[in-house]
């Protein structure tokens, strides 16, 4: 099972410069949120703020909560955070100096898993969930290189399915990948979300049509308007989410 | 007044261009044909086997360069080893410390070392590793004067060179660490690697070629040294087989024995050492240069 994730007026700077202002989001359990927005909207921020990824960078800061099942992330070890709350990149980046099962066994090695069984068992279980195993089971000490890109991608929601999260959250995951390794990662998508809560940054509005439960328009760091899917895309609130979505701008 | 056309102008610039350009290759040329017209006699002499003639006598005339390559590398080593394991700790470490200001004050201190003249480096090893060495390894003390009168060796110089050559290790595989991809690191982090584990895990894997290349770089620069190597090394050509023994250099030879050539014969034998030293340096650096990880994120500017 999933846990919710909720963000509580977040705000978020780069050294001086304001990149969101005072966000609150709900992310419900076992569905999918995607966020939406041009470019520069604070979009992928956001879903930084939520792992505590964001505050690795130099200069970058942030104010706000950021709850997890209830509990604030802010007050947790960052590390346990990252753990519990996976990442999946915009360009797909496994480690090029290990093999595939290297790959996926990476984030348990880490954690202190060291029994071979165990290591194999999980790898093969991650792989399955990320619908690579068939793909890749007979060349598994092969490079991550040796993959296709959207290969790769999977091979990176593998390596972190492995380590048991709870929510997933995704930047754009399918943003350098061509159409029929999208569709793939789409139809990914709606299988993970009955076992962890996910939410995904995209710019392209068809994506989150066809697999979000929720969205959420971002522009110029603030969070424009809310609702399910369906809601948002048909009958939106606010003139500028209606001119994004009708496709007036961005 | 006559205007001068775009053309001629375009003239102009290529000819002072070209005169610039033959100007640094024409020295480079002129340099190295000075080495070898010079050490003729030497290779007619000797031929070969001056590369391995263990004996360096100009009291019998008997010119072989084996003691100072003896000299060279041994000490180069021992520096290598200093430097290597000292400077890439350093590089490594810098990386975990979270205090942005005091980074910048360790690099800057860093930097500063790498501009200290070499002669500062040997007066300090003159002054106190030699005088220390002297009383580890119990060396004969002979009447004190101002300067150590024990300690000179191998050892010391290959301190001196160690101390010298870290900055560049240093930097260099700060540099490499630098350059690591970032996605990659990311992927660590995001996976809960602390600072450590993300550096052993996604950063180390992109560096070992560049932590070769600044050995390399430091080998040719540990090579070319003479100063400082001359002021504790010993001075004398000999393969001794302790590392408290007295020997010599090919840089710190060319140094100290120049000036008071004995003979021909020994001026064109020092030529020859000259030609080798510029040989080796040059191999170590083109060697230290392919290893270093040329900045692949922004796009270089290409001449067309």
């Amino acid at each position: 099972m999933g846990k919710a994730l909720e963000a509580r007026a977040i705000s978020a700077r780069f050294n001086e410069q304001v990149i969101l202002r005072e966000v609150t989001l709900h992310m419900p359990v076992n569905q999918v949120t995607a966020i939406i927005g041009p470019p520069g909207c604070g979009k992928s921020t956001f879903i930084r703020c939520l792992n505590r990824l964001h505050e690795t960078t130099p200069g970058a800061t942030m104010s706000g909560e950021v709850l997890l099942d209830g509990h604030s992330v802010y007050d947790m070890d960052p590390t346990e955070v990252r753990r519990s709350v996976a990442m999946i990149f915009h360009r797909p980046n496994p480690f090029p100096t290990m093999s595939i099962f290297d790959n996926v066994a990476a984030g348990l090695r880490l954690h202190g898993l060291r029994n071979r069984a165990k290591l194999a068992e999980s790898a093969e279980q991650a792989l399955r969930r990320a619908a690579l195993w068939d793909e890749v089971k007979d060349r598994l000490h092969l490079y991550s290189s040796a993959l296709s890109l959207g290969q790769q991608q999977r091979l990176c929601i593998a390596r972190a399915l492995a380590i048991d999260p709870v929510a997933v959250l995704m930047d754009e995951p399918a943003s350098t990948l061509d159409p029929l390794s999208t569709l793939v990662i789409e139809e990914l998508i709606e299988e993970l979300k009955r076992q962890y809560t996910i939410v995904i940054v995209t710019h392209n509005l068809q994506q989150a049509a066809r697999v979000a439960d929720k969205t959420a328009f971002f522009l110029e760091g603030e969070m424009i308007e809310q609702g399910t899917t369906t809601a948002l895309f048909t009958t939106p609130q606010d003139k500028r989410t209606a001119d994004y979505v009708t496709g007036r701008f961005g | 007044m006559k205007r001068v056309s775009a053309q001629g102008w375009n003239g102009l610039f290529a000819g002072v261009l070209a005169v610039c350009v033959l100007v640094v290759i024409g020295t480079g040329i002129l340099s190295v044909t000075t080495l070898i017209v010079e050490s003729v006699p030497s290779i007619r002499q000797f031929g070969l086997s001056f590369l391995w003639t263990p004996v360096w006598d100009p009291a019998r005339r008997q010119y072989g360069a084996l003691p100072l390559f003896y000299g060279s590398f041994l000490t180069a080593v021992i520096a290598l080893l200093l430097a290597g394991v000292i400077g890439v700790t350093t590089a490594v470490s810098l990386t975990q410390i979270g205090v942005r200001w005091l980074r910048s004050v360790i690099s800057l201190l860093l930097e500063i070392l790498a501009v200290i003249p070499s002669v500062v480096y040997g007066v300090w090893a003159l002054l106190v590793v030699a005088p220390l060495f002297g009383r580890w390894s119990g060396q004969a003390g002979g009447p004190s004067g101002e300067f150590a009168v024990s300690g000179f060796g191998v050892l010391a110089a290959g301190v001196v060179l160690g101390v010298m050559v870290m900055p560049t290790v240093v930097a260099v595989t700060r540099e490499a660490i630098a350059s690591a991809p970032k996605d990659i690191a990311e992927a660590a982090i995001a996976l809960g690697a602390t600072r450590q584990e993300t550096v052993a895990l996604a950063v180390m894997p992109f560096v070992r070629k560049g932590i070769l290349g600044s050995l390399y770089l430091g080998l040719a620069r540990a090579f070319g040294e003479a100063v400082a190597v001359s002021l504790v090394i010993g001075d004398q050509p000999r393969i001794g087989g302790s590392l408290f023994a007295r020997a010599d250099s090919l840089a710190s030879m060319l140094a100290h024995t120049l000036t008071g050539s004995a003979s021909p014969l020994q001026t064109a034998a020092l030529y020859e050492i000259g030609l080798l030293l510029f040989l080796i340096t040059t191999v170590f650096y083109g060697l230290g240069r392919s290893y270093i990880v040329r900045e692949a994120i922004s796009p270089r500017f290409q001449p067309w």
